[in-house]
């Protein structure tokens, strides 16, 4: 059954909006919207849960790496293990946690040395630099959060048993808070409106429609002319397709002999599914797949971002219900 | 749709790339530079060129975002971007600067705006270790109620008077041990007070004000012991070389938890997210300030109390360090703060 196009209805909105939503968060995890000062927002990966436990039990390790160094130069200058050395390793422990995590993310830019081995910063959520303010204050609240309840708990509350498990139970509310948060963000990164995310890697890949040298050997220079597309048989499809096309022809071509017959089977569906539905009559032998697949791409390409320009932004194959 | 694509018959996003591209790249090489080697490392040409290719590419990003359906030039761009502006938008301070400009002005000034709320955290403890040392002469079994027994060194209500004054005096050489062991415990004790009555001051203020009661009480209560058996005074003694430090310092984080708590209870016209953040600025100045002055109590306590016995001394130590913080509260960062204004 053929629908006409419709510029775009509510329910269509809707289910579209939804759709995009569920492909952005099963693609890349979690995502953050930034505004820098130059008004042009930019989408950053938020790090998961797990990426920041590790990289926090890897700062703990440094941190009582530091802190054991320090108290056994002290045990050396002293040359006794007594009970002043006991003072002297609480103390330093205790005094060395805040001040690393501080000067390390004031002076990396928000890496602490985990953070900067694993690939992650903090970013402040307002689109600003990072402050120093918010540096001191999303770490003291990482003390207040976990390490001083975490402490009274191994050392022992000798006080009540009611207040230890009153700090049980403050670490485990304080740990659903960043899970059930929008931007993974547990309270210090709320209180100094700051997120944890993870350092964006840019790789420019060639461009698929200047670059079909790459793909055709010089002998069939002529080739982009093989495959035509007329006007009517670009009309089916939007954005979604388009760059669906544009993951499937970036793929690197495998090296072994099962996933690269199982690749080409997968291209060949492409290519019937595709020129069933424009009605492209000439057959495509299967050594051409990819070659009609590119030549697609283009015109696919070119037509959309021309109309595009015209103000007729497709976001996918909204206007037919069968698909593809 | 069927064109030979030569140089100048790209289609518009392909010519739009191509034309940018080098300078793309030669951002993401200064870029990487400056995450490496810092922006120190770039010459003056290189620093303004960064500038100016970065906003060129967030101008290429906002351009391609309308032109472009390029995923892969579209990602490459966003990353390129993310990257720019966070080397372009990096802090600033170093990290002596920050320390120099926090002794200088910004703890002081911190410390002024929230007198009151210090002045409400001294008078509570004020009024713990007077109901205290009240209740103590009644009955003196309330000392178990405010004391917890490791923090006590074994001088309770029954231990003899000698006892007190040997340990008052360290003379105690037996007990020596222990005593460190009992400096730790109250080192320990009163830094978790401070992180707790700094941290639960956000809950209304009202675990911060027990706490501050609470510790009071302790106070009074040890005191009532000594005055019983007339070492008050000596106690005075004893307690003046860390203690003046040391109880300032837990003030200090209470009216830091106050800051927040009313800030959270009164947020006036702003939401309370704001109040708290706005709050947040001088309650974080005063943890630093109770932590660093924690710190200088607990050498005092280990080094000083051992050392100097001499009740005189003791006395004139304590409250001569404590007349130093006074004086740095008081008139430090003054002159900024009106530079500042002007």
């Amino acid at each position: 059954m053929r629908v006409p196009f419709r510029k775009s209805s509510h329910v269509d909105r809707q289910r579209k909006a939804l759709e995009k939503a569920r492909r952005l968060s099963s693609r890349t995890g979690r995502s953050l919207r930034l505004m820098p000062p130059e008004g042009v927002p930019i989408d950053l990966r938020l790090a998961s849960l797990s990426q920041r436990f590790g990289a926090q039990l890897t700062d703990f390790a440094v941190t009582l790496f530091l802190a054991i160094i320090i108290v056994m130069l002290f045990a050396y200058a002293l040359g006794s293990f007594g009970p002043l050395l006991r003072v002297i390793a609480a103390l330093t422990f205790f005094f060395i946690r805040v001040p690393y995590y501080v000067a390390t993310e004031l002076a990396w830019n928000g890496r602490t040395l985990a953070k900067r081995w694993l690939g992650m910063r903090v970013v402040s959520v307002n689109g600003r630099s990072l402050s120093p303010h918010q540096v001191v204050v999303r770490n003291i609240m990482k003390e207040v959060e976990f390490f001083a309840p975490l402490t009274y708990l191994i050392a022992g509350g000798s006080i009540h048993w009611s207040l230890t498990l009153f700090a049980l139970l403050w670490i485990i509310v304080l740990l659903i808070v960043p899970w059930r948060s929008k931007r993974n963000q547990r309270i210090g990164d709320i209180i100094a409106n700051t997120a944890v995310i993870l350092d964006p890697k840019p790789v420019l890949m060639p461009d698929l429609a200047n670059s079909s040298a790459a793909a055709v050997s010089p002998g069939q220079a002529q080739l982009p002319l093989k495959f035509s597309f007329t006007t009517e048989q670009l009309d089916h499809y939007g954005r979604l397709e388009l760059q669906v096309l544009e993951k499937v022809l970036r793929a690197p071509v495998n090296s072994s002999a099962s996933s690269k017959t199982k690749q080409e089977a997968y291209m060949a569906d492409i290519v019937v599914r595709i020129s069933q539905k424009i009605a492209y009559t000439d057959h495509v032998r299967p050594s051409e797949h990819r070659d009609f697949l590119s030549a697609f791409y283009k015109a696919q390409r070119e037509y959309l971002e021309s109309r595009k320009l015209f103000g007729d932004t497709r976001e996918d194959k909204f206007f037919r219900e069968k698909g593809i | 749709m069927n064109k030979s694509r030569t140089a100048s018959d790209l289609m518009r996003s392909s010519r739009f790339r191509r034309e940018r591209e080098d300078d793309w790249a030669r951002l993401a090489v200064l870029t990487s530079q400056v995450e490496k080697s810092g922006l120190a490392s770039l010459t003056f040409e290189e620093s303004q060129a960064l500038a100016t290719l970065y906003r060129q590419a967030m101008n290429s990003l906002s351009l391609a975002r309308e032109i472009s359906l390029d995923q892969a030039l579209l990602n490459y761009l966003e990353s390129l971007c993310t990257r720019a502006y966070l080397t372009v938008y990096a802090p600033r301070e170093s990290i002596i600067g920050v320390t120099a400009r926090f002794f200088r002005s910004s703890a002081p000034q911190a410390v002024r705006r929230s007198w009151l709320m210090i002045l409400v955290a001294a008078l509570l403890m004020a009024a713990g270790g007077v109901s205290a040392f009240l209740l103590m002469q009644s009955d003196t079994n309330w000392y178990y109620a405010f004391v917890p027994s490791g923090l006590s060194g074994g001088r309770g209500p029954e231990a003899s008077a000698d006892f007190l004054r040997q340990v008052l005096q360290e003379e105690n050489k037996a007990g020596a041990g222990s005593l460190a062991a009992f400096s730790t415990s109250l080192f320990a004790h009163n830094t978790q007070v401070s992180i707790f009555s700094f941290a639960l001051g956000i809950i209304a203020c009202v675990p911060s004000g027990f706490l501050m009661f609470y510790n009071g009480g302790v106070l009074g209560a040890f005191f009532a012991v000594h005055d019983a058996k007339g070492l008050a005074w000596e106690l005075f003694g004893w307690l003046s070389i860390h203690g003046v430090t040391e109880l300032t310092a837990i003030i200090m984080a209470a009216a830091g938890g106050f800051r927040l708590g009313v800030a959270f209870l009164f947020p006036g016209n702003v939401t309370r997210a704001k109040a708290l953040r706005d709050a947040g600025r001088d309650a974080v100045k005063l943890a630093i300030l109770a932590a660093i002055m924690l710190v200088v109590a607990g050498l005092l306590e280990g080094f000083g109390r051992q050392l100097i016995t001499d009740f005189t001394a003791r006395v004139a130590i304590g409250w001569g360090i404590g007349a130093l913080w006074l004086a740095w509260f008081l008139f430090g960062g003054r002159r900024n703060s009106r530079a500042d204004l002007e």
